[in-house]
């Protein structure tokens, strides 16, 4: 009798929290969507976010703190306040010591000072208010606003621009890291001959418009193991063919060593559909989005 | 079947023999040479006085008129102090310091690399040792220097970065260089100041830290759909060989 006391008392709390769960709201599906698309024999994930009234936002940790925090212990810490998470990814390359490839700034901390010049294209800002802009180095444009003043800066050719830029970050606060730039303006930016010729599972995230006109940010897995080169030109494809979307630009997300992703749903509960090889406690640097 | 069993036996020695050379001869064609040149700034008096050039008709235009080239040639740049002196004279002369430090910055920077840019094509660890601890003094006196901050942080960071992408690109070329003391001891001084060379692992490389890192499942991952079928066949000979040899030797000294 007893047994059966402990057995329904158990029953009740656990439905309770059931029910709980079921009724928590991490995001507005109105804003998100999950999709698996087959386009042209090949099969596709996409994460489409609407940024309108900049609801979903992007958060971006690029290294451990100097107090020795790693990067998932600062996403833990971040999201006690943020918890309504839409997704974690891996972001950047990393040496062979695990530091972050190319400029790196971590909310105004400097973590890499080496701007590469030749291979990785793609400056990302990843602003407080959770959006994110990338210049291409190559066009040397880079324009930011420096007290007052709007400037328009050449980092790779002049060494002003690129210490008026780096003190600028530090002063804004702001997060920059560097990546290679696939698509730019709807244009292919990498080339089959000088590009990584491994063969791997794909991650982009492409930014652009939609056919309202409206702002989109779209993580588009692909599962199929392919080139670096093959991977963005099938998405560049993908995304302006079927989706629709004017593309500002796409890059490189890492599924190499430091393959981490986690994907929620609306009601809170993690989403298998993709899945990074890794724990996300061996992430070297994340990129977040949240609702908010 | 004697006769195969006798192969099996030799294979398995010729194949430890072989792993044996490789490391031996990886570890003596390795350059463990260890000189690295004295800082030799404030030993030269090369005579020059930039007094010489700063004719009056100059002032309105310096930026244009001063002579980049003939400055480089002839002052003795690499330092620090007669650099100071003369942009002291400068500051005299044209009475505009901001003006002075953006072109002695441009002067020490691009215009610098540009004088030079043919001598780092190629790795030549001395040149480069001596172009870093030559920045790496700028890195020092902006921290007691608060009037010249800027300007030796510009310094700094452009030589710092160059030489930073160039030790990535060298690596690149000829990964050997990983290894060698004045290569490392460069990598070092760049990570100390928060640059990060662009070094990455080689593939072969990855796949020995990811072994010793126990990451079996991502490396037969990596094995099973990253690679091409022969690959697949040759690894797969390779393991049966390994197998075949320890076969025959228990055969012929344990049966």
């Amino acid at each position: 009798m007893k047994i059966i006391r402990v057995f329904s008392l158990l029953c009740l709390i656990f439905s309770s929290f059931n029910v709980k769960l079921s009724s928590q709201q991490c995001y507005s599906q109105d804003l998100v969507e999950i999709s698996g698309v087959t386009f042209k024999q090949e099969k596709y994930y996409v994460i489409t976010m609407l940024r309108e009234g900049e609801r979903i936002k992007a958060k971006y940790f690029a290294a451990q703190d100097f107090n020795g925090n790693n990067v998932y212990n600062r996403y833990l810490e971040w999201k006690k306040y943020n918890p309504n998470v839409v997704l974690l990814s891996s972001g950047t390359y990393m040496d062979d010591r695990g530091n972050p490839q190319g400029l790196t700034i971590d909310n105004g901390t400097i973590v890499n000072q080496t701007l590469i010049y030749n291979k990785m294209d793609a400056l990302v800002v990843v602003y407080a208010s959770g959006g994110i802009a990338v210049s291409n180095l190559k066009d040397g444009d880079l324009r930011i606003n420096i007290n007052g003043t709007n400037r328009v800066l050449d980092i790779i050719k002049s060494s002003n621009d690129l210490d008026d830029f780096i003190e600028w970050a530090t002063s804004q606060r702001a997060t920059v890291f560097q990546t290679h730039l696939l698509v730019y303006k709807n244009q292919l930016k990498i080339d089959s001959y000088t590009s990584n010729k491994d063969e791997r599972e794909r991650r982009f995230l492409a930014v652009g418009k939609n056919e309202d006109g409206k702002i989109v940010h779209s993580i588009v897995h692909c599962p199929q193991y392919s080139t670096l080169y093959e991977g963005s030109k099938k998405v560049l494809d993908f995304l302006t063919t079927a989706k629709h979307l004017d593309i500002t630009f796409m890059i490189n997300l890492d599924t190499g060593a430091q393959d981490v992703f986690e994907l929620y749903n609306s009601n809170c509960s993690p989403n298998s559909s993709i899945k990074g090889q890794l724990d996300s406690r061996k992430a070297v640097n994340l990129l977040t989005y949240y609702f908010k | 079947m004697k006769l195969i069993l006798r192969y099996g036996y030799i294979f398995f020695f010729v194949t430890i023999l072989f792993v044996i050379v490789s490391l031996i001869y990886k570890i003596l064609s390795t350059d463990f040479e260890f000189s690295i040149l004295s800082d030799k700034s404030g030993h030269i008096n090369t005579g020059f006085e930039i007094k010489q050039y700063l004719a009056p008709e100059f002032k309105n235009n310096i930026t244009k008129l001063f002579p980049y080239n003939s400055y480089i040639d002839s002052a003795d740049i690499f330092n620090i102090k007669n650099v100071l002196k003369d942009l002291d004279s400068m500051d005299k002369f044209t009475q505009d310091s901001s003006l002075n430090r953006d072109l002695f910055t441009s002067l020490l920077t691009e215009k610098l690399e540009n004088k030079i840019e043919n001598s780092l094509i190629l790795y030549n660890p001395d040149s480069l040792i001596y172009l870093l601890q030559w920045a790496d003094g700028f890195y020092h006196f902006q921290k007691v220097d608060s009037k010249n901050e800027r300007f030796y942080r510009r310094v700094n960071r452009f030589w710092f970065n160059l030489i930073s992408n160039k030790l990535g690109q060298f690596a690149e070329t000829d990964p050997s260089i990983k290894y060698n003391v004045k290569f490392k001891y460069m990598v070092e001084l760049c990570r100390a100041r928060m640059f990060y060379p662009p070094i990455g692992n080689s593939n072969s490389e990855k796949v020995l830290n990811y072994f010793l890192e126990g990451k079996y499942s991502y490396l037969f991952q990596r094995l099973w759909y990253g690679t091409n079928i022969f690959f697949k066949l040759i690894i797969l000979f390779g393991i049966g060989l390994c197998f075949y040899s320890l076969h025959c030797v228990y055969k012929v000294n344990f049966k």
